[in-house]
């Protein structure tokens, strides 16, 4: 990794060969196009979609010809238009008609006749093969040994729609979708930057899916994306389906709870990931890109932080704290001091807490899971359940946990109130993959509250946040910039500082150049040079 | 083990340092101290602020003679393979001593604050538990938790000590300055030893990666817990009176009942010691951790982790030895009498030893020049 | 990894199985006693407590308001460590004592020695230095079963009793921390707990209600409110005297503890009075005749609540001369309070002799404080003033 560091990232880095497509070994294509028509059929005639469209060139020698693709991954409009057309009706017009297919013929063919914007060209069976399987049209004449590939990929796809699991109320409004190069250039729209690199891979024996590594060239720490390279070398696998693959296939520890890989379905965010020299991966077919490395204060902001000023978000960053310390903690400080530390609950409000569980026959920590996990069922329920019924499940919910279990005599009321802040804590959390493996984690803890009291409590948050502090994403480790501590990175970890005051990239992620803000604001500025900024406001 | 590698800052150094004090002062340090020193206990933890200086000054000296190596390593370098193991090993009994007795403390402090009829093995078990996961996780996740709670550990500490002296009557500490001079030098060497806190730097410094600022750091940390002692110590005095407070068994536990914050949060010491237990567990676990790799090193073992079970047996076994909180209190008030004493013998013998093998030459194979 | 995993669940599933016995109480499997009393009884002590009933707390008092919120009763026990021990078996629940708030003693027990409830209540784990203290005139049973109208939780009114009483000066500190500080600095338990009574039944029967309609159960009677009755002296863990609320004040003034009370001075032309809402004590060493010599310096100021003269406007020579009444006043209340600690009863409630060592080590040193005490002069040095005259200039 530090020979890496050294060197640019360009070198260094290798891409992921493709996995082979076919198992045998590949050969090169013949003169004879019935031989390649033959080979070709042999390898994808057996599918029916698979259209091989036959026709004679428009010249003296009325060549063979074939066209291969994919029904329904290809533009047919593109087909018939820039390449049947110009081959079979206007070869002879544009004076072409007594060219065979040496080289001259073959150039020709290229440079005017096709009327394709994106043209290849293959000598082997497998590349052909590829070709089709990947929407790309093949042609192939009789008499050249080059078969020539067409890009008229086209498919059916969702527009560009509001990302539906990170909403903001400020901030723009574009989602990923499904198809991987529009996503790309989501995020190519908002970077202009020269050194903004994408590089293509293509993962998965069968599924043969495309992904890109997007990363700002002269900013992302080389070392991190010849990790990253290196990790992606590694998946060996019949298909990926989603990203989730490749982050659960990149991940540094994967019996951890937390989250190590972030994902998104907002360009913005990947954006703002890239400038802070972070590595995006994209992968063909899911709206969701992934964001390494990811450490916990990558998962608690929202893209809004920064769009809102900041004195608001500073407030509402610690409010998200706040709700994330309920979300884990709230059930098991409630089972460890209703059945510890009464001493610490007013006295007033203990026997209030007496008088409510008088009846109920489980114990608190009994209690205490048996809300939580019928909480975690209505939440799970709830995300399964068709659309038009989903609110009925809410109302359900509602009744069931809000007020039937109290009348029933299964719980006390206060639980209700400890569950309902607990889930809207948990909620509160921006990431879901966090929130999630948050609210797991408190169900350890409220044994070890009903075992240990607080002591069992700490035990528990000791036991975390040690496994917390040793994880590391891509070599970060996690808990940074609070520990290790690194005070320059706190200043927007821990409050949000106003946009102006962070001029240096996180330090955390080692990007090649530190500082992101080269001038001061105006402000600072004006400050320096004897407060004209306030003179002017009282002259106005 | 040839080298150590670099895997903390000096800063973490201080930390862990700094919750090796603050992280156990709660159970019977300020007892100690007020017992023998009375009002004038601060007298005597300025003293001991001193006296730790020194030792930390001498640490820090022998250490920079092998900085990669550790004291287990150079002891051998320095006296051969039978004495350097003895001298090693007397380290390891060191630490080892000092995290029983902290544990037991645990123990003992939990059953008669806060979970009385909870057992004394489950209590230690539950810690030894967490203390061997913290152990195999090894010293950079420990520095890095530590140096994320030592803030708020320092916070408790200030919470409690500003509420305490809200109430305090000052008239306590007079008549001032009366106190007699034996007393002040017992006093001082005692709370010397608790401010010395074992050898930690000693052990530590060759994982250290900027190890110019280690002296200038844990300087630092034996301000901030001088500090912290002291305030405890005249809150204690201050706001119990200075015989109530060599009376009760744990004084801060006393001054955090008494001292409600506001009006409605006035029976929150167990937020308190919640935190204070993360404290005791790094301090233990930093303590066996060197332990391991004591043993690690003088047996030849690979790996310090072999240790870990064997470690946390021996303490749970000596744990159980004192037979009463009576008997391991004055086991601890006599540790803390002789043990800077063996602090400062040991570390004469290395600088010593290190100076002479520098002399003739043998230093510098060590260093691996 | 995955038998780490397994073994890590066994050992939890295996704690918790076996733990839910340990330290684990049900918030609703304790009996909260909110106020503790103990008598003297010819068979032991006999214990008065006040446990909290849940269902009083839970309904909001709304509607029931005429419910009690506590449950009192008393039993008889051997010793007070059994008697405390025996209660579980008494209400079926386990005592919880953390939200303990009053412990009244009766006078006999007092007379008897509290030695041992002391201790008791400062080695207990559940018991704050946070809680009062106060002893009865006559029975603590008496003082227990108070059914107070305004606040309705009759602990909650205790406190606030003994914590006004105690600004105005009428009662000593309560506090059990202080008490625990004059246990442990002075030597033979020199200390000063208030006194209370109930309030007596006043005997006028409303003449509307004829006898016959009267409940039989009514006629047990409880108290509505308490009185509070000054001073209980403590000499050697036992009860020696008693002082009335005016010699509770001159020692309070020594003690610090006022902080708002009426001063009413009675005079020929009408009563002066002062509302005195500051009041501090220092102890300093000020130079005498013969040496220096302890001194109390107590310093007070209020506003002037009712101007005695009716012709005569205020001036401010009138104004200091009414002053000088005022602190001739204090001093009076002050020296007679000395008197009876020191003559009576010869016993160093305020803690003159750990000022005088605290000032004057040697000159501590020098005296054997048990002996000197009686005879001690304590210098004092009353300022007082008018600060402020109410709404009227005149």
């Amino acid at each position: 990794m530090q020979k890496n560091r050294e060197k640019g990232a360009d070198q260094a880095l290798k891409l992921p060969p493709p996995h082979p497509i076919m198992d045998e070994k590949d050969q090169p294509l013949g003169a004879n196009i019935g031989e390649n028509l033959a080979l070709l059929k042999q390898k994808l005639g057996g599918s029916d979609d698979v259209v091989f469209r036959e026709f004679k060139l428009d010249n003296a020698s009325e060549l063979p010809a074939v066209v291969v693709f994919i029904d329904g991954l290809t533009n047919k409009d593109h087909l018939q238009r820039d390449l049947l057309a110009p081959l079979m009706l206007f070869a002879r017009q544009t004076g072409h008609a007594e060219w065979g297919m040496g080289r001259r013929g073959f150039a020709a063919l290229k440079n005017h006749l096709l009327t394709l914007v994106e043209i290849k060209e293959a000598s082997t069976l497998r590349e052909c093969v590829e070709a089709v399987l990947a929407a790309d049209a093949v042609l192939l004449i009789h008499g050249s040994e080059q078969a020539i590939l067409l890009g008229v990929k086209t498919w059916e796809h969702r527009g560009i729609m509001e990302p539906t699991s990170e909403r903001t109320v400020r901030g723009p409004k574009d989602g990923f979708n499904e198809l991987f190069k529009s996503n790309i250039a989501l995020v190519r729209r908002r970077i202009k930057s020269p050194y903004l690199r994408v590089k293509y891979a293509r993962i998965g024996r069968r599924t043969q899916t495309d992904i890109a590594i997007l990363y700002e060239d002269n900013l992302t720490d080389p070392a991190l994306v010849a990790e990253v390279y290196r990790r992606l070398q590694y998946i060996d696998v019949d298909g990926i389906l989603d990203s989730g693959y490749i982050e659960q296939y990149i991940e540094d520890s994967p019996y951890s709870p937390f989250p190590q890989v972030q994902y998104t379905e907002r360009p913005d965010r990947v954006a703002a990931a890239l400038l802070e020299g972070r590595v995006a991966i994209m992968v063909d077919g899911t709206p969701f890109a992934l964001m390494v490395p990811a450490i916990m204060s990558n998962f608690l902001p929202t893209p809004e932080d920064h769009y809102e000023r900041w004195t608001l978000m500073t407030g509402v960053r610690w409010i998200r704290t706040i709700s994330l310390l309920i979300g884990v903690l709230l059930p098991a400080l409630y089972v460890a001091i209703t059945t510890f530390h009464h001493e610490m609950i007013p006295r007033h409000l203990v026997i209030a807490i007496a008088a409510a569980r008088v009846g109920v026959p489980f114990p608190a920590m009994v209690e205490a899971l048996i809300m939580e996990i019928t909480f975690e069922l209505l939440r799970e329920g709830g995300i399964r359940i068709p659309g038009p019924i989903g609110p009925t499940i809410g109302i359900v919910g509602g009744i069931i946990i809000g007020q039937a279990a109290v009348t029933a005599g299964l719980v006390s009321p206060i639980m209700v109130v400890v569950v309902a802040l607990t889930a809207i804590g948990s909620f509160a959390v921006p990431s879901f993959n966090v929130g999630l493996s948050l609210r797991l984690l408190r169900f350890p803890l409220i044994l070890l509250a009903g075992a240990f009291g607080l002591y069992g409590v700490v035990s528990g948050i000791i036991v975390i946040l040690m496994h917390a502090v040793s994880l590391k994403s891509f070599g970060i480790p996690y808990l940074s910039p609070i520990a290790p501590s690194n005070l320059a990175s706190m200043k927007d970890t821990l409050v949000r500082a106003p946009l102006w005051m962070l001029t240096m990239r996180p330090q955390i992620f080692h990007p090649r150049q530190g500082r992101r803000i080269n001038k001061p604001s105006f402000i600072q500025h004006d400050h320096e040079r004897g407060g004209r900024h306030d003179e002017g406001n009282e002259t106005d | 083990m040839t080298k150590a590698t670099k895997q903390i800052s000096a800063r973490q150094l201080m930390f862990l340092k700094l919750t090796g004090i603050i992280g156990v002062l709660f159970f019977g340090a300020i007892r100690l101290v007020t017992g023998i020193a009375g009002a004038q206990g601060i007298m005597a933890i300025a003293g001991g602020a001193v006296l730790s200086m020194l030792i930390l000054y001498l640490a820090v000296s022998v250490a920079k003679m092998f900085p990669d190596h550790t004291p287990f390593e150079y002891a051998k370098l320095i006296y051969g393979r039978w004495l350097g193991s003895l001298i090693a090993l007397s380290l390891v009994v060191f630490n080892l001593l000092i995290g029983t007795m902290v544990l037991r403390d645990l123990g003992d402090f939990l059953i008669s604050a806060i979970l009385p009829e909870t057992p004394l093995s489950a209590n230690i078990a539950l810690m030894l538990g967490l203390v061997c996961f913290g152990v195999y996780l090894g010293l950079e996740s420990l520095a890095r938790f530590n140096e994320g709670f030592a803030p708020l550990i320092l916070l408790s500490w200030l919470i409690v000590i500003v509420a305490g002296l809200l109430r305090a009557d000052f008239g306590w500490l007079r008549p001032l300055l009366a106190v007699e001079p034996s007393q002040l030098m017992l006093s001082t060497l005692v709370s010397g030893s608790i401010i010395i806190d074992g050898l930690i730097v000693l052990l530590f410094f060759s994982f250290v990666k900027d190890q110019g600022s280690v002296l200038k750091y844990n300087t630092w940390a034996i301000i901030m817990a001088t500090v912290i002692m002291a305030g405890a110590q005249v809150a204690v005095v201050t706001s119990l009176s200075p015989n109530l407070a060599q009376t009760v068994l744990y004084p801060i536990l006393e001054l955090a009942r008494n001292t409600p914050l506001g009006a409605f949060l006035e029976r929150i010491e167990a937020l308190y010691l919640a935190v204070w237990i993360m404290g005791t567990f790094i301090k233990i676990a930093v303590l066996f951790y060197g332990s391991c790799l004591g043993l690690a090193t003088t047996t030849g073992v690979k790996n310090y982790r072999t240790f870990i079970i064997p470690i946390a047996a021996l303490s749970f076994y000596f744990s159980f030895q004192a037979d009463n909180i009576v008997q391991s209190s004055l086991f601890e008030a006599m540790f803390h009498h002789y043990a800077p004493f063996y602090e400062a013998g040991l570390l004469l013998l290395l600088l010593l030893g290190g100076l002479w093998v520098g002399k003739t030459g043998r230093g510098r194979i060590a260093r691996g020049t | 990894m995955v038998r780490k995993a397994a073994i890590m669940l066994l050992l939890a599933v295996l704690l918790i199985l076996h733990t839910s016995c340990w330290s684990s109480r049900e918030v609703e499997s304790l009996a909260f006693v909110m106020a503790l009393g103990v008598d003297a009884d010819e068979n032991g002590v006999r214990l008065t407590v006040q446990v909290a009933l849940p269902a009083g707390g839970a309904g909001g008092g709304g509607g029931q308001g005429a419910e009690r919120p506590v449950w009192v009763t008393s039993f008889t026990a051997p010793s007070l460590t059994e008697g405390i021990f025996n209660m579980p078996a008494l209400f079926g629940r386990e005592p919880f004592l953390g939200h303990l708030q009053v412990v009244i003693m009766g006078q006999d027990f007092a007379k008897d020695g509290i030695h041992q409830l002391l201790d008791f209540l400062a080695r207990e784990r559940q018991v704050r230095d946070t809680i009062r203290l106060a002893v009865a005139v006559d029975k603590a049973e008496d003082i227990l079963l108070v059914e107070p109208k305004v606040v309705q939780m009759p602990a909650d009114y205790m406190v606030e009793l003994l914590k006004q009483g105690e600004r105005t000066g009428m009662i000593p500190p309560s506090e059990f921390l202080r008490t625990r500080q004059a246990w442990h600095n002075r030597p033979r338990l020199q200390i000063i707990l208030p006194l209370l009574q109930p309030l007596e039944e006043t005997e006028e029967e409303s003449p509307a209600v004829a006898p016959e309609e009267k409940p039989p159960a009514e006629a047990e009677k409880k108290p509505e409110a308490l009185l509070l009755k000054g001073s209980a002296v403590f000499r050697d863990d036992r009860l020696v005297g008693l002082l009335d609320t005016t010699e509770s004040r001159g020692l309070a003034w020594l003690m610090g503890s006022v902080k708002n009370t009426i001063i009413s001075i009675p005079r020929e032309e009408g009563a002066i009075t002062q509302h005195a809402n500051f009041a501090s004590v220092k102890f300093r060493m000020r130079k005498a005749a013969n040496g220096a010599r302890l001194t109390a310096v107590v310093s007070q100021d209020g506003n002037l609540t009712q101007w005695p003269l009716r012709e005569q406007g205020i001036t401010y020579p009138l104004l200091k001369q009414f002053e000088r009444v005022l602190v001739q006043q204090i001093e009076t209340e002050i020296r007679a309070s000395l008197k009876a600690i020191q003559e009576v009863y010869q016993v160093d409630v305020i803690g003159i002799g750990e000022q005088l060592r605290r000032h004057a080590p040697e000159q501590f040193a020098a005296l054997k404080w048990e002996e000197a005490f009686p005879h001690f002069v304590l210098a004092l040095e009353v300022r007082a003033s008018f600060r402020r005259i109410g709404l009227v200039f005149r």
